[in-house]
């Protein structure tokens, strides 16, 4: 075993004592059987066991009852919805609201693309990103991608 | 349909969201040892560790609605019990500051209280007990970090977001509270061996 490998372990040792559940699972079988065996698994065992021997105070049987009581007369936080914009509130509302605004919608949709049919030209739509091959013969035209003469 | 015992904690909080009292009783019993040791932990004050405690469930109450499942319950509980007992020793720490010549009498007895202690036979008893609540002898922050790790059971990288700490500063403060623990417990045999001399 090498040095690295054993301070590692050490490492280990004073930072999670010998209860080997909290190591890194990364951790072999085999090194934590050689973990066992280093002299700074006594020094972390007696920690642990003045760990586990800790004696805390008990708590007072009326503790329960007196949050229970508590909480009887304290209002619970009430869900903050976000704000709604008004005209979505009105689609909801009237049902007219909504069948204009989606014919709006639609209108505004064939316009916005009868438009972008007439203006572009033939060779826009050659170098597109669905249309691989005028592309890449374009590229090879002109020099290719880098610049070349 | 299951008991409501077995609901998880995420459940129990939903639940207690809508006002549920019988998830917030269940939630009670079963986290409330958490939130009692962490408090104590930071306190060290029985009856200031209870007031705390149920301050926390009180503010559970109230604020269940707002929790996001994104953040695991426990290390949220947790949060909010360290932030109001820190707020409590904040205002523990004002307060002495305003009655400081108290206070120092206060240590000056403590001092004396500590030197005359290691003399008598009966504090060989008492410094056996102390082995056991060494814990409670290490500083604020350390005293913390091994209470999150080891009696509330919160893995490493939790325990250093509750802190609010880096995982390796959390890391490093954990070993060094096991290293004094360890320095305590040297101190505490060296002393003992003294007494079997006499």
């Amino acid at each position: 075993m090498t040095k690295e490998a054993e301070e590692k372990l050490k490492d280990y040792l004073a930072l999670y004592g010998r209860d080997f559940s909290r190591w890194p699972i990364t951790l072999s079988a085999a090194e934590r059987k050689i973990a066992a065996d280093i002299p700074e698994y006594k020094a972390a065992q007696d920690v642990d066991s003045v760990l586990e021997e800790t004696i805390w105070p008990e708590v007072s049987s009326s503790l329960k009852a007196r949050t229970l009581e508590k909480i009887k007369s304290m209002p619970q936080a009430e869900i903050q919805m976000p704000a709604v914009p008004l005209f979505v509130t009105m689609m909801i509302r009237k049902p007219a609201y909504l069948m204009v605004s989606l014919a709006m919608f639609l209108c505004l949709g064939v316009v916005s693309g009868n438009s972008y049919k007439i203006s572009s030209q033939p060779s826009d739509t050659a170098y597109s990103y669905f249309a691989m091959g005028p592309a890449y013969s374009y590229s090879v035209q002109a020099g290719g991608a880098y610049g070349g003469k | 349909m299951a008991a409501m015992e077995e609901y998880d904690d995420n459940y129990l909080i939903v639940l207690i969201g809508s006002g549920d009292e019988a998830a917030f009783q269940i939630f009670f019993d079963r986290r409330m040892g958490d939130v009692f040791k962490l408090s104590y932990s930071l306190l060290l004050d029985k009856q200031m560790a209870e007031d705390a405690t149920q301050e926390v469930f009180v503010k559970i109450w109230q604020k269940a609605v707002h929790w996001k499942a994104d953040a695991a319950v426990k290390t949220w509980l947790l949060t909010i019990a360290r932030n109001h007992c820190l707020d409590v020793l904040r205002k523990k720490r004002n307060d002495l500051k305003k009655h400081h010549s108290f206070f120092t009498d206060m240590i000056s007895l403590d001092k004396d209280v500590k030197a005359n202690s290691s003399e008598s036979k009966i504090d060989q008893e008492k410094h056996k007990g102390n082995i056991k609540n060494a814990l409670f002898e290490l500083p604020e922050r350390q005293r913390e970090a091994i209470t999150l790790v080891y009696y509330n059971e919160v893995r490493n990288l939790e325990a250093a977001g509750i802190m609010g700490l880096q995982v390796a500063a959390f890391d490093s403060l954990l070993a060094r509270a096991r290293r004094n623990l360890r320095k305590q417990l040297e101190g505490e045999e060296d002393l003992l061996r003294g007494y079997s001399i006499k």
